[in-house]
């Protein structure tokens, strides 16, 4: 038997109005996840409404799955089950095709398709590297440790909401994990994030199923979908993926971590780092997740 | 470690005092402040060895605000501790749903009036402590607080209803008890913890002052109102009426399963908890724990270890305080009927409140 092999689609696109997209996220949320339950080989799916941070723009729509076959039969059956719920929340970004017909909105999703910047999925298969390919770029990483983090001023009240949306999902088996953190506007700092992400592509890090990271403008996403709650996750996965994860997250102006404090200190410190500043997501699926009852 | 300062429930279990009296208090139109001026003395630290009758008092965040503390230094505070174990999202985290959901318990729910204290008494004779918990609530009654008391007691053999013997989960072993004394701050706020690090705060501002105080807090100008404080969790546990003692096997996994896969001392707790009642419709336990960080111990252990598969385990979920799958809010052996997160602070701290800010 031939497998068909699994592709990843992730869209982020500006949205104009985030209070209204809100509002049709939670409307159309129902008929999206019972659509996605019916899609065939759908392994996960997202849909979220990354917040606006400083510095780093408005708010921005993140539609992320993963799946099996081609993009134009997945989007194909998904407007056949959720057509219109689909297109009035693709609606709110500028460009949205009228009417939204199957080929259209291929057309606009693959434009606006993000590329992973750096994948920990101990599925996939490892990225052929030389050994001094390798070496250069652990030690590229290691090289450059920012040593000093801008000060951001966060909204402690959004701050605050979007704790609080995320702790009311987080008992939820299979709920995607989304962390969005700022990116320093220090120029040398994309170049050390840079060298941090293809680190850990050629290390092959296992985090989890399909955990990635993406750089969208000011942003820097994490998306994994753990197979244990949050907390207990972020804990072991602080602890097995220390270094190459504080590598990348340092370049972001949130996190204050010193590379000389101890193992155990830094990966307390990343861990509440990666818990404080996850976002909730409005719709998910999670072929992966193992149901359980409430 | 200041031991004058910590509150005695944090370091000693009282086992002698096996006869425990916890007062729920409810501050309403009361003079609470005034209450704790006049009972703060009696207070138990942890170096009193010889203390006959021992009283200990934690705090709720809406006690903290009736005690005087502001918007400020209440956000300081973790947010668990803000939110409250009744909190719909607290409830989620801990799966108390449906049946043990906030709405039915017999306290600290919306429908049940708000708990602001916990006043604990312990003795050693229930004589002791009659006599003891008559004076209290004389001074709680002159105050114009209303309180709800319950009983608990320890068997002469230490054992619960079901035979079980009633130890702090942590300290097990010589290595054990080594290991939390360096890192207390595991248990208590502003020691250092597991990596190396001491908890700063809540601070709160000093107005004027004429005592003797540390040099820190006068430099800062403010105190530590953390310090040598506790997080402490209370719920209320009562046995199913036909609960049965589950096996050996059992036991060892519910322990295994409190403790971690990995056993790591941040994930640990302090144990303090005492059956109550005799009778088969109302008898459990009064659980009790202290931890520095709600979220990353209580929390984590009831959610991730005890109502989640974990490798390595029998059953899918704890055997004892696990959730039935499939029936919501239903546990195998004891249901919810109340709880709250509170706060047991330092004697310092505790003056500090008694006297409107120093």
């Amino acid at each position: 038997m031939t497998r068909v092999p699994r592709q990843s689609l992730t869209v982020i696109v500006e949205v104009s109005d985030a209070a209204s997209c809100a509002a049709a996220l939670g409307q159309a949320r129902r008929a999206l996840e019972a659509a996605f339950t019916q899609l065939p080989g759908l392994h996960t799916a997202c849909v979220a409404l990354l917040p606006a941070l400083p510095g780093a723009g408005e708010s921005a729509l993140l539609v992320e799955c993963m799946f099996e076959g081609s993009m134009l039969t997945l989007v194909l059956a998904l407007l056949g089950l959720a057509g219109p719920e689909l297109c009035s929340v693709l609606a709110h970004s500028a460009d949205f095709p009228e009417p939204a017909s199957a080929r259209a909105v291929c057309r606009f999703l693959s434009a606006r398709a993000c590329r992973a910047a750096a994948c920990a999925d101990s599925e996939s298969p490892p990225v052929p590297a030389g050994f001094w390919e390798r070496a250069r770029a652990v030690i590229a990483a290691r090289r450059y440790w920012p040593t000093r983090a801008a000060l951001v001023s966060v909204d402690a009240g959004g701050l605050e909401r979007r704790r609080g949306a995320v702790g009311m999902q987080d008992w939820q088996p299979g709920v995607p994990l989304l962390h969005v953190a700022l990116l320093s506007h220090d120029t040398r700092s994309r170049a050390r994030l840079r060298s941090a992400l293809r680190a850990l592509e050629l290390v092959q890090t296992p985090l989890e199923r399909a955990a990635r990271f993406m750089i969208h403008g000011q942003r820097l996403l994490f998306l994994a979908y753990p197979a244990q709650p949050a907390q207990l996750w972020s804990e072991q996965a602080t602890r097995t993926a220390l270094r190459p994860l504080t590598r990348i997250w340092a370049n972001s102006a949130e996190l204050r971590i010193s590379p000389w404090a101890p193992r155990k200190r830094r990966a307390r410190h990343l861990q509440r780092f990666l818990l404080d500043g996850r976002a909730p997501v409005a719709v998910w699926f999670n072929a992966h997740a193992r149901l359980r009852a409430v | 470690m200041d031991r004058e300062d910590i509150q005695g429930i944090v370091l000693h279990g009282y086992r002698r005092e096996r006869f425990a009296r916890y007062h729920l208090l409810t501050f309403g139109a009361g003079q609470p402040r005034q209450m704790l001026t006049r009972l703060v003395s009696d207070i138990c630290t942890a170096n009193e060895p010889r203390a006959k009758i021992r009283r200990n008092l934690a705090l709720t965040v809406s006690g903290l605000r009736g005690l005087g503390l502001g918007d400020p230094e209440i956000a300081q505070f973790s947010r668990e501790f803000r939110q409250g174990m009744a909190h719909p999202e607290r409830s989620l985290a801990l799966g108390d749903v449906a049946d043990e959901s906030p709405e039915h318990w017999d306290f600290g729910g919306p429908n049940t009036p708000p708990i602001d204290a916990l006043w604990m008494t312990f003795a050693a004779s229930a004589v002791e402590l009659d006599e003891a918990s008559e004076q209290h609530e004389r001074v709680f009654a002159r105050f114009g607080l209303t309180a709800q008391v319950q009983d608990a007691v320890l068997t002469p053999q230490l054992r619960d209803h079901l035979g079980y013997e009633m130890k702090p989960a942590l300290v097990t072993s010589p290595a054990a008890r080594r290991r939390a004394k360096r890192a207390l701050g595991e248990f208590v706020l502003g020691e250092r913890d597991a990596v190396g690090e001491r908890a700063r705060g809540p601070l709160v501002p000093i107005k004027l002052s004429r005592r003797p105080m540390p040099d820190w807090v006068r430099a800062k100008n403010a105190l530590n109102f953390g310090r040598n404080g506790s997080y402490l969790v209370l719920r209320k546990l009562q046995l199913n009426a036909l609960a049965a003692r589950p096996g050996e096997l059992a036991l060892a996994e519910h322990v295994w399963r409190a403790r971690g896969p990995e056993a790591a001392l941040a994930n640990q707790l302090i144990r303090r908890s005492r059956p109550y009642g005799a009778s088969d419709d109302a008898r459990g336990l009064w659980f009790v724990a202290l931890n520095a960080d709600i979220r990353r111990q209580f929390e984590l252990v009831q959610q991730s270890y005890f109502n989640a598969p974990l490798a390595g385990t029998a059953s899918e979920r704890d055997p004892f305080v696990g959730r039935v799958p499939g029936r919501p809010g239903e546990r195998r052996l004891a249901r919810v009927r109340g709880g709250g997160y509170f706060f047991l602070p330092s004697l310092r701290a505790l003056n500090y409140l008694a006297e409107s800010g120093w």
